[in-house]
């Protein structure tokens, strides 16, 4: 099976049979992951920031990289009422000041904008303490959750 | 209620558990102060340290490493330190001693070999990254501290691991911090451990105070090297390099950035910044692999 390890701040996208979409210890970053069972396409998009910080930055902000999925998964087929969208991440400390919580700011962002997209998510696993690490098969209908000390979680 | 069994050792079994550890390079604190002296040459470091063949092996492999940015791979100590220059010299010095005490596991704190390597180098890089941005001008100092600021892990280690599960309790239940927890049920926290580790090793008082601070919302704004410290340490984290089990089970204070003297631009700044560098530092991992 090929395993596509998705980089913080990268989006990946993929119509491959029998492929992985991971991504690692994500953090206070968001994971958003979706997929068209039909077409069997799938991404997954890993947020950092909820804006980019300026024109000469290297890491996109939560606008362009769903862009960039979404954009990417229908070119490859995808119809966005067959998208199922998953979230994870977005952890965050035990008591946090709004201006370091980054976790919520990204998931902030992130509903605004599939919401605005007329999209809904299937399956949500975000914030809290939790250092989370999530992957998604292409065309699969779940995500899947794994934490230290925790039961793997399906969405 | 939760039931918690009595503290079962204080901080003499932890001093007793650190003279098993081998004591931090003598040579990296003399050629530190050799660093401090204008008199002296950089050749006169290189003549302290050139002797300890391991050390000397490890200065190379970082200084070969996108870490340090070298355009040019070296293979001798002499031209390393000329092209490092003193800053960078310190930073290779400490990183390089350091790397045997940080590369091991801490299964007490699910952390495999290459956890607290990667944590301490990110949070080591990502102050890098805030003394840039917001001209904290001893960046040396800070990034020797956060290379080391989780020393206390590897005594504490085999500690904690037979109680976890009492620690991770009393932290969701109580909504402690996992270092509140550490001193229901150890009687310390690795940070206190962490500074008698480094008193213990000579280390400047500033620097102690700093790494006992940094879980401590109370204290780490007492100071700004400890403040930059306990936000390098919660950057590194929210990133998710090399994080454990305690990971995000702390309180973080809302004067910290104020503390640090970090807007909040220059935060979302840093966090841009680190992620470029913290993926170069993530080359490390297998120098120690190999």
């Amino acid at each position: 099976m090929e395993q596509i390890l998705v980089k913080k701040g990268k989006t990946v996208v993929s119509d491959k049979k029998g492929a992985r979409l991971f991504t690692v210890s994500l953090g206070s970053a968001l994971a958003i992951a979706a997929s068209d069972p039909v077409a069997h396409v799938s991404g997954m998009a890993v947020c950092v920031l909820p804006k980019k910080v300026d024109k000469t930055s290297a890491v996109p902000g939560v606008l362009e990289q769903l862009r960039e999925l979404f954009k990417e998964m229908i070119s490859k087929g995808a119809k966005p009422q067959n998208l199922k969208i998953f979230l994870a991440g977005a952890a965050g400390f035990l008591s946090e000041p709004d201006e370091l919580a980054i976790g919520k700011k990204l998931y902030k962002a992130v509903l605004v904008t599939l919401k605005k997209n007329g999209l809904k998510t299937k399956g949500e696993h975000v914030g809290g303490p939790l250092n989370r690490t999530a992957s998604l098969h292409v065309g699969g209908e779940n995500m899947t959750i794994t934490m230290l000390d925790e039961k793997e979680i399906q969405l | 209620m939760i039931a918690v069994s009595t503290p079962n050792f204080t901080l003499d079994a932890v001093f007793e558990s650190m003279a098993d550890l081998p004591v931090f390079p003598k040579v990296v604190h003399k050629a530190l102060q050799v660093l401090d002296d204008p008199k002296k040459k950089i050749s006169d470091v290189s003549e302290i340290i050139k002797f300890d063949q391991g050390l000397v092996a490890n200065i190379l492999k970082l200084t070969n490493s996108a870490i340090f940015g070298l355009r040019q791979q070296v293979t001798d100590l002499d031209t390393a330190l000329a092209l490092l220059g003193n800053q960078k010299i310190r930073e290779v010095l400490v990183a390089g001693a350091a790397m045997p005490y940080l590369s091991r596991p801490l299964s007490g704190y699910e952390m495999a070999p290459e956890d607290l390597w990667l944590h301490s180098m990110s949070c080591a890089v990502v102050s890098g990254v805030i003394s840039k941005r917001i001209g904290f001008t001893d960046s040396s100092t800070l990034f020797t501290t956060a290379i080391l600021h989780d020393i206390g892990k590897i005594v504490l280690d085999i500690y904690v691991g037979p109680r976890l599960g009492e620690v991770l309790m009393i932290s969701k239940q109580r909504g402690n911090s996992f270092s509140e927890a550490e001193w229901s049920v150890l009687g310390t926290d690795h940070a206190v451990a962490g500074a008698a580790i480094l008193t213990n090793w000579d280390f400047p008082p500033d620097i102690c105070r700093a790494v006992r601070n940094h879980h401590d919302p109370d204290l780490y704004i007492q100071d700004r090297l400890s403040a930059c410290l306990a936000l390098s340490n919660i950057m590194s984290i929210q990133l998710g390099f090399g994080v454990g089990t305690d990971g995000f089970r702390y309180h973080i204070s809302p004067a910290l950035l104020k503390a640090a003297g970090c807007g909040q631009e220059d935060y979302y700044w840093c966090m841009d910044h680190a992620i470029t560098s913290f993926y170069e530092a993530e080359k490390l991992l297998n120098m120690i692999m190999d």
